[in-house]
């Protein structure tokens, strides 16, 4: 038996795919690979595979993690596994890496984040300057429970910066992302449109990275 | 369509996946290097038509060949024809984005009738002329496929031409033949003149209705240059030789039927007199068992999905079942593929044979009982008995099922209330059942439900003769029916018989009920089938505004020697057939199958063979 991960790109249109869509694209890719996969066991057998921190709806990546297992212990090149797998997937994922998993889910501390948003960008770039460099942002969700929190944004930004790009405003950040806690970052968009109350548009928000504590990139 | 304004409608939509494209094994192509793009188009959502079995073999036959590019389009979903509108945007295909409009040929596939509304939903969301009589040089051709096309006439005004039957060949030759006029310089009436010479294909405006003083069709007059009525559909007899898609689509997002298929025979041997299915689909043809098997495999070889079906009216009525089974059976096991076989009958699922098979098929069992007592059973030849269906539960709780779902129809001919109260004694007699198991699951209790339809006559059937039984009294009938179960192990679930009744009037309407049609889509009715979109009052508001009185097409028995519009299509079963039929009905008289006796149903006219020759 051996661990695989690959990494892989969700761009385009394939952003418009769920968390769930994703693992059944992927079920199905490994499933036509040929390859001996590893089922879970129990009554309701499935292949496995684990993603480790899930994307939303709309959102893009650069950099998306999967594990699985082969049975077989024979090692298998890198290359096959890419070309197999991306020619069972759909429009919009690249698996490009595959190895031998180096770190564990639950070292993942940070998500690098790219937001690009169309509009005003003059306008985005001195109003995002002021709502940035204050020492509280206030963001509110539920829990799980559904009980609605106030939590400061602040404190989920470990490294921020922001630019223009022709008509776009964009915004770099890594963002805490970890299994306890971690801030979404259309929260924070959101937050900040609906503060300086100027029009954006066709806001794209793309995983560039997945980061460990020590924020090393994690493998 | 602008990419942005893409992007805006998507970000609003609750399932933007739906209008992508971009699935494994969808085709794209540069339209510079074909001659016709045809546009499919499916009255449903995305999930509805991407699980139908018509979506992938015409996408795949079309697509094959080097001088189409054929494209998808479904009906949007409520909250995105809100973004449509507000961008202005006009419908486009899931693989180049295109609008409707630029298409040469747009093919819809009619599998119901409570999708006519989104025809011309899609229609106008894609700016295409709404009637055929409007459409000029420059638009599209619109052709209409599918099962609803044995009764094409109410829909007739809103397409160009009808392909009749087993359309796998009859697209590529309507396009080709609309090529090759438009390299000859001919007009829209000279092409559709032409295409009127491809079998299968019926143009509805090179014919005229005519009418009696009480309403009732007396005729049709053929136009200059029109083939004689009746015209007949296309039959494809080799199913060996039938093109069958090997890498479909595999859709990114879940559908509803969400694996792939298998089609192993056409037809049906039955014969039940309700079944319209049963009478359009015939002759009876078979695929091989062999390469049902390789197909099946490589289905799955080539999408990675861990489920397959067997798709036909009555998988059990293979020939070659064991072989099929033996065939696949192990391999499944062995694969951890799940066998789908939604259509095989209770008598057939006993021995060693069984035994494998409850390893590979899911969970539940259900029995299309129809009606509740066995003379009722008889009228529509529905040849399983009360005893079958007992011991295909005994033997199933045996097996540790718990569930059973059975499936029954209220308002058919000749139906009293003793029949309807026989369905949940018939209920009650399977809860009974399990618990006088002493090898019953233990610790268990049963769970028997009903799901009870409201019966439809439906044209090419025996029962075409036959008018709805009424939206008043089905209810009443449903109402007592629930008001008999004793039994919380019992469900009932009915469907509501307000639908049934309009679905009636679509069904077995003239040319002149695509008014209603058409009002109804203006008071604002889509998605009928649907409860978010069904809307009785739009529909009895576009009956009284146009005119139609939908009794006389839904409620009326009528007389067997009677002109009726579906009669101008020729589906195999001869009309003196279907009233012998009707006849042994009304008397409870049953038919034996098809393997046992042929019964003269007429499709042998076409095929010029017996069509079980070893009988
Ligand atoms: S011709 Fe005879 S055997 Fe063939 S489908 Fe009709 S009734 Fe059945």
């Amino acid at each position: 038996m051996q661990n695989v991960r690959v990494f892989f790109r969700k761009t385009g249109d394939a952003r418009f795919l769920s968390h769930l869509d994703v693992m059944r694209c992927f079920t199905r890719a490994l499933k036509r690979s040929g390859f001996d996969v590893w089922y879970t066991q129990g009554f309701n057998t499935h292949i496995y595979l684990m993603f480790a921190s899930p994307l939303s709806l709309g959102f893009e990546s650069e950099y998306e993690p999967m594990d699985f297992r082969i049975v077989d212990d024979t090692p298998v090149a890198e290359s096959e596994i890419i070309d197999r797998l991306n020619s069972g997937l759909p429009k919009g994922f690249e698996v490009f890496a595959a190895s031998v998993p180096e770190h564990e889910h639950t070292d993942v501390a940070f998500s690098e984040w790219e937001i690009k948003m169309h509009g005003d960008a003059d306008a985005l770039f001195s109003a995002f300057e002021d709502f940035i460099s204050r020492d509280e942002i206030p963001v509110t969700r539920k829990n799980k429970k559904g009980v609605e929190r106030t939590e400061n944004a602040i404190e989920y930004i470990k490294k921020i910066s922001y630019r223009k790009d022709g008509s776009c405003f964009v915004i770099d950040a890594v963002l805490r992302s970890d299994t306890s806690s971690s801030l979404n970052p259309s929260l924070l968009v959101n937050t900040f449109l609906s503060d300086c109350r100027i029009g954006a548009e066709d806001i794209r928000i793309t995983r560039k990275k997945l980061l460990l504590q020590d924020l090393e990139i994690f493998k | 369509m602008n990419e942005s304004v893409f992007n805006r409608m998507l970000a609003e939509v609750q399932k933007p996946a739906r209008y992508t494209g971009g699935e494994l094994g969808a085709v794209y192509k540069d339209p510079d290097k074909v001659d016709i793009r045809f546009a499919f188009c499916f009255p449903d959502l995305y999930e509805i038509g991407m699980s139908s079995q018509a979506t992938q073999i015409l996408y795949d036959v079309l697509n094959k060949d080097e001088s189409i590019w054929c494209e998808r389009f479904f009906a949007p979903w409520f909250d995105m024809r809100e973004q449509m509108e507000k961008e202005g945007a006009e419908l486009f295909s899931l693989e180049s984005r295109t609008p409707l409009s630029e298409f040469d040929v747009i093919g819809f596939t009619l599998q119901y009738e409570m999708s006519y509304t989104n025809v011309l939903y899609m229609l106008e969301l894609g700016k295409v002329k709404l009637l055929s009589s409007e459409r000029g040089e420059n638009d599209p051709f619109v052709v209409g496929g599918g099962p609803c096309t044995c009764n094409p006439e109410p829909i007739a005004e809103f397409f160009d031409m009808f392909s009749l039957g087993d359309g796998e060949e009859t697209d590529n030759e309507i396009c080709h033949c609309i090529a090759e006029c438009r390299r000859r310089g001919l007009d829209r009436r000279q092409t559709l003149e032409a295409c009127a010479g491809i079998e299968g294909v019926y143009v509805p405006s090179l014919y005229e209705p005519e009418y009696l003083p009480d309403g009732r069709l007396s005729g049709y007059r053929a136009l200059e240059g029109a083939p004689a009525l009746p015209v007949r559909k296309r039959i494809f007899m080799d199913m060996d030789e039938a093109p069958y898609p090997l890498n479909p689509i595999v859709p990114s997002m879940a559908v509803i039927h969400d694996r792939p298929s298998v089609e192993v025979l056409r037809g049906c041997i039955r014969g039940c007199r309700f079944c319209q299915a049963g009478f359009i689909y015939r002759p009876f043809r078979c695929k091989d068992a062999s390469l049902i098997c390789t197909q099946a495999k490589a289905l799955i070889d080539n999408t990675g999905y861990d489920e397959i079906s067997l798709l036909s009216l009555s998988t059990s009525d293979h020939p070659q079942l064991e072989e099929i089974m033996d065939g696949l059976v192990d391999w499944s096991i062995e694969k951890k593929v799940n066998l789908s076989l939604p259509s095989l009958r209770v008598d057939s699922f006993t021995g060693t044979l069984a035994q494998k098979l409850r390893q590979v098929r899911e969970s539940g069992l259900t029995f299309a009982a129809e009606a509740g007592t066995q003379r009722l059973r008889n009228v529509i030849n529905k040849n399983i008995t009360e005893e079958e269906i007992l011991s295909g539960c005994e033997d199933a709780f045996m097996n540790g099922y718990t569930a059973v779902k059975l499936y029954f129809m209220l308002g058919l001919p000749t139906e009293t209330d003793e029949d309807v109260l026989a369905i949940s004694a018939l209920c009650q007699k399977i809860v009974d059942l399990f618990y006088s198991l002493p090898s019953r699951p233990k610790g268990k209790s049963v769970t028997v439900s009903a799901s009870v339809s409201c019966f439809i006559p439906k044209p090419k059937t025996p029962f075409e003769f036959c008018g709805f039984n009424g939206v008043e009294e089905l209810r009443r009938k449903q109402q007592m029916l629930v008001g008999s179960v004793r039994s919380r192990k019992i469900d009932i679930s009915y469907h509501d018989s307000e639908t049934s009744y309009i679905e009636t009037v679509l069904a077995k309407g003239d040319r002149r009920v695509h008014d209603a049609i058409l009002a109804a889509y203006r008071n604002g009715s889509i998605f009928d089938g649907w409860s978010e979109g069904f809307d009785y009052g739009s529909w009895l508001k576009a009956f009284e505004d146009t005119g139609i009185d939908a009794d006389f097409y839904a409620l009326r028995a009528r007389d067997t020697d009677e002109f009726e519009p579906w009669d101008i299509v020729d589906y195999g079963v001869s009309k003196s057939f279907l009233k012998r039929e009707y006849e042994k009905a009304v008397a409870a008289q049953t038919t034996p199958n098809c393997r046992e006796m042929c019964s003269g149903c007429g499709v042998n006219r076409f095929t010029g063979r017996e069509c079980f020759a070893e009988r």
